[in-house]
């Protein structure tokens, strides 16, 4: 086949991509996604529509509170792109897609269409590449043209830009390439646009439900491992019986044979994150706590973003008049401690809760405590924290303190802060600690501490062991969708048009 | 004579040098080069359809079928419904697998695509793509066939002005209607400019004048040397257009030549008279036998030696001959004759019926 004969069967699939309905809905689709990054701005003030003609604060809009983090246009857009790229492309687009592309092979399979088309002097296996691919191909500039459209849109009216989103275009292609490849060999073996359509859509939904629960299970038995390792009487120490193993090796051999579309979410991320890099300003490897942004007007004392927080803290000063002003200081302990129970020893974790009280308790004991000391639960996206906040006499006046306290595994995180009244009092200063301890992010990653898809997440990477390793996911998909185009060659080659 | 005895008597005159036995027909299926080099070959051609994916028995579409094509030859094939002639056209074009035997186009076997470089096809009941336009039908076909764009662009053009098509190019092929869209598949087997062209049923759906003009274009490729396999149920058109033809039956060829060999002459005589006169019967008395007084003309079975006495005997009686033929068996009489021995040779237990009453046909 020379590249006249290549050139002609694109610009034929052109041709039946473009009279096709389900296409024309699609194009709209798209149209309908990239539109509101050009017609909204969304700033740190607020989201301007339309050019300036409706103006809205995030308090209009119903996002209130103190702890207003600083760059919710950043949260509020990357929403956007994963509700863009995980539910509405990911899912409802690649539905469309298939609906676009399904009619290929079988139309081209029809008596009459067939017998004109394959007694040209070109291969059978060649035509129905050509058709596979060209439908790739549409669906991949489409891609390309809604993530670009969207990125562009977003760049020129809300100044945001993430390059990593521009990967989201390329696992949409490759989702798409895996379904459309089941879609083909079906539309090869019973030459039906309708059953290729439907077969494939079920196809596409039972495969994805089969992945979602064999993460289940897979975090199940993990959880269920590190709770009966922790001494729960509540979890079984047994190993299953035949039949359920039996049943998960099954499991587990469908789930390797399958082709991993579910992961292809989690691949995005992985791969944002390859190109966006780390973006927070200290990592405590060893308990897995990053800190995300600085405090306002405050200086770390020290440099680096790795380090130890068990050996020395991360500390951030402001000085005013050579006095230290403010504060904040992050240490790690652990929180393992043995307890005897009758002739036993147990293993037990100190909770945040505990700390907390067994601290507010320590602190009747100091005189420069003026006045009760409070004690608040804060349960947020880094989980439950415990904080207790007093005021303390000092030579230059009554400072505000602070201390919080974070379980996350085998540790416990201790943030102390402290601020002159002085310093509070200036603008910008109200909400330093606070919107600095929203930035505390512990990696939690035990099956115990996340659910299951965030376990997997975290399991899953381009190093991790075979069955939540990224090349393998790839690697195995692809192997799947080769060998349903081998099964349609291989059907193709003994029907008699 | 009635009707019913004359009819079966032309039929006993024509299956005379026709008849053959199963060594014969065999003998008979392998032609030498006609007409230039052989470019179509096929020996002992068999094609199986089993009946289920599981089942070891089948249908044989085409059963022992050897066949030469001379290059330059317009080649009819014939044969009623079932016969094996569409099948045998897609094992050449690969378009069916799995047959014994051998068959080379071009001197190569079908399964290589180098062998349909230079084919052109049209399926029976074909069905273009309805997306494109018909000029984009013949872009891609020709694209498909090898051919640079250049090449193709060059061709669509005149290709669409011979099939009167270039009003109707840019629309699309859906709104065509049967007969027009036959004539765009006609110009899309055409595209790449063959050296053969495979054409099942070309005039099917077409009006009187779109079948006149395909003829026009039958003769102009043959004219240019292309050499062509034509599949009709229109005997008269294969009679018109074809130097030789094959006719099939039960996957069988039961008998090929030439249409002179095909369609034998009856014995008959036709005379074309100026004025008939009142007493023709009482002119023709003990001379042949079988008279068909058919207005200012008549038919009568004669030998040469009585040819001579019946023009005697008419310009005796002082009428004016116009013209004098011998009638030849039409096509659709042999094909017909030859199924029905065919049938009636293979089960004898059947009970056949009688064939058609003959159509006068005069050469």
């Amino acid at each position: 086949m020379n590249a006249h004969t290549t050139l002609a069967l694109v610009k034929d699939a052109f041709y039946q991509v473009l009279d096709n309905m389900v296409f024309r809905l699609l194009v709209i689709l798209s149209i309908v996604m990239i539109a509101p990054a050009f017609l909204m701005a969304i700033k740190p003030e607020g989201i301007d529509v339309l050019f300036g003609t409706w103006k809205f604060t995030y308090a209009d809009l119903g996002v209130r509170g103190k702890t207003l983090p600083p760059d919710i246009h950043v949260h509020i857009i990357q929403a956007m792109q994963a509700a863009f790229t995980e539910q509405v492309a990911g899912g409802l687009g690649i539905m469309i897609c298939l609906a676009a592309t399904a009619f290929f092979v079988p139309r081209m399979l029809e008596k009459g269409e067939a017998d004109t088309l394959f007694s040209k002097p070109v291969g059978r296996f060649v035509l129905l590449l050509s058709r596979y691919t060209t439908g790739v191909l549409f669906v991949g500039v489409l891609a390309f043209v809604m993530v670009i459209g969207i990125h562009v849109g977003l760049l020129l009216r809300s100044g945001y830009s993430d390059p990593g989103f521009l990967w989201s275009a390329l696992t949409l292609v490759y989702v798409f390439a895996l379904v459309h490849a089941f879609s083909t060999v079906v539309g090869v073996l019973t030459r039906s646009s309708v059953a290729a359509l439907l077969v494939a859509i079920l196809f596409f939904g039972c495969n994805a439900c089969a992945q979602k629960y064999w993460v289940v299970k897979e975090h199940s038995q993990e959880k269920d491992r590190l709770q009966a390792a922790a001494g729960d009487d509540t979890v079984s120490n047994k190993e299953p019986n035949a039949w359920v193993q039996g049943i998960f090796l099954v499991w587990d051999g469908i789930h390797f044979v399958l082709p991993k579309t579910r992961d292809a979410d989690v691949l995005t991320r992985k791969l944002r994150l390859v190109v966006a890099g780390d973006s927070s300003v200290v990592e405590d490897t060893t308990g897995t706590l990053t800190i995300e942004h600085d405090p306002k007007d405050l200086r770390r004392a020290g440099t680096g973003r790795i380090v130890d927080l068990a050996a020395a803290p991360a500390t951030w000063t402001a000085e005013e008049h050579g006095d230290v002003a403010s504060r904040i200081a992050v240490t790690r302990r652990s929180r393992v401690f043995e307890r005897a129970a009758g002739d036993k020893v147990r293993t037990r974790r100190l909770s945040a809760g505990t700390a907390a009280g067994d601290f507010m308790k320590s602190l009747d004991q100091q005189p420069e405590v003026d006045g009760r000391p409070t004690r608040m639960r804060m349960v947020g996206d880094a989980g439950a924290r415990e904080t207790v906040k007093w005021a303390e006499k000092r030579a230059n006046g009554v400072f505000s303190r602070e201390r919080a306290f974070l379980a996350t595994g085998d540790w416990m995180y201790e943030i102390d802060l402290e601020a002159s009244p002085a310093w509070l009092a200036e603008p910008g200063h109200e909400d330093v600690l606070t919107d600095f301890l929203e930035g505390l992010k512990p990696q939690r990653d035990t099956a115990i501490d996340l659910d299951a898809d965030d376990w997997y997440e975290r399991r899953f990477g381009w190093t991790a062991p075979l069955r939540y390793n990224a090349f393998f996911s790839i690697g195995s998909s692809i192997l799947f969708a080769v060998a349903m185009l081998l099964i349609a060659r291989w059907r193709l080659s003994r029907i008699d048009f | 004579m009635d009707a019913a005895g004359k009819s079966a008597r032309s039929f006993a005159i024509l299956r005379a040098p026709l008849l053959c036995n199963e060594h014969q027909s065999r003998a008979m299926n392998s032609f030498g080069p006609m007409n230039g080099d052989t470019i179509l070959s096929v020996r002992d051609l068999r094609k199986v359809y089993r009946k289920g994916m599981f089942s070891k028995g089948g249908v044989a579409a085409i059963d022992g079928v050897s066949l030469d094509v001379g290059r330059g030859t317009v080649f009819g094939l014939l044969g009623p419904n079932g016969a094996g002639k569409t099948t045998l056209i897609k094992c050449l074009l690969h378009l069916v697998r799995g047959f014994e035997g051998e068959a080379h186009l071009f001197g190569l076997p079908p399964s290589d695509p180098q062998s349909r470089l230079k084919v052109g096809y049209l399926p029976e009941a074909h069905r273009l793509p309805g997306h494109l336009t018909g000029r984009q039908v013949l872009e891609l076909f020709g694209a498909l066939a090898g051919s640079a764009p250049d090449d193709v662009k060059k061709r669509v053009g005149p290709l669409l002005e011979r099939v009167d098509m270039t009003g109707a190019a840019d629309r699309k092929v859906r709104e065509y209607s049967k007969g027009m869209q036959q004539r765009i598949g006609l110009a899309q087997a055409l595209v790449n400019d063959p050296e053969l062209v495979f054409l099942d049923e070309p005039t099917d759906g077409v009006d009187p004048i779109g079948r006149a003009a395909i003829r026009e274009m039958v003769t102009e490729l043959k004219r240019r040397g292309v050499t062509l396999f034509i599949n009709s149920h229109l005997l008269m058109e294969v009679e018109m257009i074809c130097d030789r033809v094959v006719i099939m039956h039960k996957g069988r060829i039961i008998r090929q030549g030439t249409i002179d060999e095909l369609t034998p002459r009856t014995g008959a005589v036709r005379f074309e008279l100026r004025a008939p006169p009142q007493n023709l019967s009482e002119i023709a008395s003990g001379i042949g036998t079988g008279l068909r007084i058919d207005g200012s003309s008549f038919s009568i079975h004669v030998t040469p030696t009585e040819l001579d006495r019946m023009i005697d005997r008419l310009r005796a009686a002082g009428v004016s001959i116009e013209g004098i033929s011998q009638r030849r068996a039409t096509l659709e009489e042999s094909f017909i004759g030859l199924v029905h021995d065919e049938d009636r040779d293979r089960s004898t237990a059947r009970t056949v019926p009688p064939p058609a009453k003959s159509k006068e046909e005069w050469r």
